[in-house]
């Protein structure tokens, strides 16, 4: 708002400066070289027949009067000097004494942005054939106001204006604007049932015009995620179903089966259990990748979290297997519970299957900064350096075999290289992030970033 | 043992009908949300087995609706990964639930679990009063001051553990063996969910304290009165 307020007021008032500026070139211009002072000689005849035709009927005191009838007119003054060359009136400017006592007969004095004044003298005769001089000062209309006061007036007057139309127009451009600007920020949300007020989309212009494309694109990926969730619930429904029915199928085999044939029924126990196993990872990335819902977003205590994963972990592995202390104070993060716990679950089980037997996984929070720290590391042989960047992308093993050998898909291991992606998304999509290294002393390291917060 | 399967898939009945009539249940299917209520408060059954995504209504709807007429053993079977489901139809009161798919022997065996009345092989006695509770083993009731406690078979079974160790620390593990006849899983918080209810349900002791308290990383344990 402020912004193109501030543009729009600063555009007029430069726009006005620009045309003053332009107006006043042009009138000085105009008038220095327009034979404007030609013109106004012109009904100087007039006056000096009028004062010749007065002096010869009345003498000096009717000329008198009719001098004093100069007074009602402010551009245009009348001197008469007698014989001597004395003033009959009073006070005499001393630019027109000047001009009396010169040998020119008419003098224009040019100031463009001041005093503009012409002075013209013609020889008067009396009915005693006096010599009388009559001066005739013509002064521009301009030269009867005080111009720099006009322009300061004009100046402040034009700057309040200005201020008012501009506020009017930008507020007359900003608030659709703003109108708009809620509208995306409900989209980035994720919220695609909010409709644009129909005073935007009703009007003609350019914003009404933009108002309805929004809409319409709204929409249209309303309808694209809307499609994509259905999509993924389908899928997940029709992959699963076939899967259930064999597992059926296969314990029904299992009944009337002979020894020779436990061996390709586990086989197929186990495949199927791996498939099943890879459809739920996808399902949950895909889900990462559509579900911006933050619904199920919850204020809740990181070490409180952390704890209850590490404790239920350690139901499965021994305490001693499992290095963590929690911390005393507490860590407020606002998160997808149910998505962190995938996430951290998917570090601990990883650091688990890697760590050397007989050594612990650690497990610590801290905070840093506007960030809280899960750091999960194992005493495993690492990863070899130029492949920890891609650790994070779907699929992407590190070439070990022990990763999907026997032992450790028993150990509860996919081997499918997608619980660390998801780990990464997840963070992600907390707007935290995943960091992979080799620790220094060996062993893995991964720290997994999460906002603080701060209660907004 | 008669036991319903309400699942909308019809080939994945049929192949469950054989399997677990080879197990010497007697199954009965129904395939539609209408008919498994129904069918569910008809009284010819010790147990349902009941698929939460079902065409015609959701399962969490037709498991409120047992559970406000019934207290019969219900096994869920959630989609994996579905965890806000799992949660609120623990929360509603299931005894327990399987991801699907699922292996149908371990659909027998938690069928069992839930239908064995939890009868510890030690009885001294049939009947034991923990403060104002009396909990009976032979009847499976629950009274606290001599009105009676519904109670899922899940949610009995737990508080018969704890009440028989009444104020021992009871390893969250041995918990789940004893009351539902199966270990825990890494991230399991089915005991968690049962514990909630079997908490709401009893209400405070006469102290307006919790009977049941959590013992971090480690398990629960009933809090007798002072």
């Amino acid at each position: 708002m402020r912004g193109v307020f501030v543009r729009i007021y600063l555009a007029f008032l430069l726009t006005s400066l620009v045309a003053a500026m332009v107006t006043l070139a042009l009138a000085a211009y105009y008038r220095h070289w327009s034979n404007d002072s030609i013109n106004l000689i012109a009904p100087t005849g007039g006056y000096i027949s009028a004062a010749e035709l007065i002096l010869q009927r009345g003498g000096e005191p009717l000329l008198l009067e009719w001098l004093f009838t100069f007074e009602r007119h402010p551009s245009v003054n009348a001197y008469i000097f007698d014989d001597r060359g004395l003033s009959l009136l009073p006070q005499v400017p001393p630019a027109v004494l000047e001009y009396a006592y010169s040998p020119q007969n008419y003098q224009a004095l040019v100031n463009p942005l001041g005093r503009t004044e012409i002075l013209v003298k013609a020889p008067l005769m009396s009915h005693d054939g006096r010599i009388y001089l009559l001066v005739v000062e013509f002064i521009h209309p301009l030269a009867v106001f005080n111009f720099p006061a006009y322009l300061a007036w004009g100046f402040a007057a034009a700057v309040l204006l200005f201020a008012l139309l501009g506020w009017l127009l930008s507020l007359y451009l900003t608030r659709p604007l703003t109108d708009l600007q809620h509208y995306v920020q409900a989209l980035a949300r994720g919220d695609f049932h909010l409709q644009l007020p129909s005073k935007l989309t009703r009007r003609g212009d350019e914003v009404g015009q933009l108002s309805r494309e929004f809409d319409a694109m709204a929409s249209r990926l309303g309808r694209v995620l809307e499609d994509q969730k259905q999509l993924i619930r389908d899928v997940s429904h029709e992959l699963r179903s076939p899967l259930a029915r064999s597992a059926v199928a296969l314990e029904l085999a299992r009944l009337d089966s002979c020894d020779e044939q436990q061996d390709a029924l586990d086989r197929i126990e186990q495949e199927n259990q791996r498939l099943n196993e890879l459809i739920g990872d996808l399902l949950g990335m895909a889900r990462l990748e559509v579900d911006q819902n933050r619904n199920h977003w919850q204020h809740l205590d990181a070490a409180d979290l952390v704890d209850e994963i590490v404790s239920d972990a350690r139901f499965e592995h021994s305490s001693e297997q499992l290095n963590w202390h929690r911390p005393a104070q507490s860590y407020p993060v606002l998160t997808d519970p149910a998505l962190i716990r995938a996430a951290v679950e998917n570090l601990v089980r990883n650091a688990l299957l890697h760590t050397h037997p007989g050594t612990a996984v650690s497990v610590s929070l801290t905070q840093d900064g506007p960030w809280l720290v899960i750091c999960v590391r194992d005493r495993g042989p690492g990863v070899p350096e130029h492949i920890l960047p891609d650790l994070v992308r779907p699929f992407v093993r590190n070439e070990d075999a022990r990763e999907r050998s026997t032992e450790a898909l028993d150990k509860g291991h996919r081997g499918f290289g997608l619980g660390l992606a998801i780990a990464h998304r997840v963070a992600l999509h907390h707007g935290g992030d995943l960091q992979l290294a080799n620790h220094p002393k060996g062993g893995l390291q991964a720290t997994l970033s999460l906002p603080v917060d701060n209660g907004s | 043992m008669h036991v319903l399967l309400v699942d909308d898939d019809q080939e994945l009945c049929a192949l469950m009908k054989r399997y677990l009539e080879r197990e010497l249940f007697q199954v009965s299917v129904v395939h539609t949300a209408e008919e498994g209520l129904q069918e569910s408060l008809s009284g010819k059954y010790q147990a349902v087995v009941l698929d939460i995504m079902l065409p015609g209504g959701n399962g969490l709807d037709i498991l409120r609706r047992i559970r406000q007429r019934s207290e019969l053993p219900v096994l869920m079977l959630t989609a994996k990964g579905e965890e806000m489901d799992r949660i609120e139809g623990l929360e509603i009161g299931a005894d327990d639930y399987l991801p699907k798919p699922c292996n149908p022997r371990e659909v027998s065996a938690r069928l069992r679990s839930v239908l064995r009345r939890g009868r510890p092989v030690d009885v001294a006695s049939s009947r034991i009063e923990v403060d104002d509770l009396s909990i009976d083993f032979d009847q499976h009731i629950v009274e606290r001051n001599g009105e009676a406690v519904e109670l899922t078979v899940t949610e009995f079974n737990i508080l018969s553990v704890l009440a028989r160790d009444i104020g021992k620390v009871v390893e969250k593990n041995r918990l789940a063996e004893q009351s539902m006849q199966r270990s825990l899983t890494l991230f399991d918080r089915s005991l968690d969910m049962h514990l909630s209810n079997l908490r709401k349900k009893l209400g405070p002791n006469r102290d307006g304290k919790q009977r049941i308290k959590t013992v971090r990383g480690v398990g629960y344990q009933y809090q007798p009165e002072q």
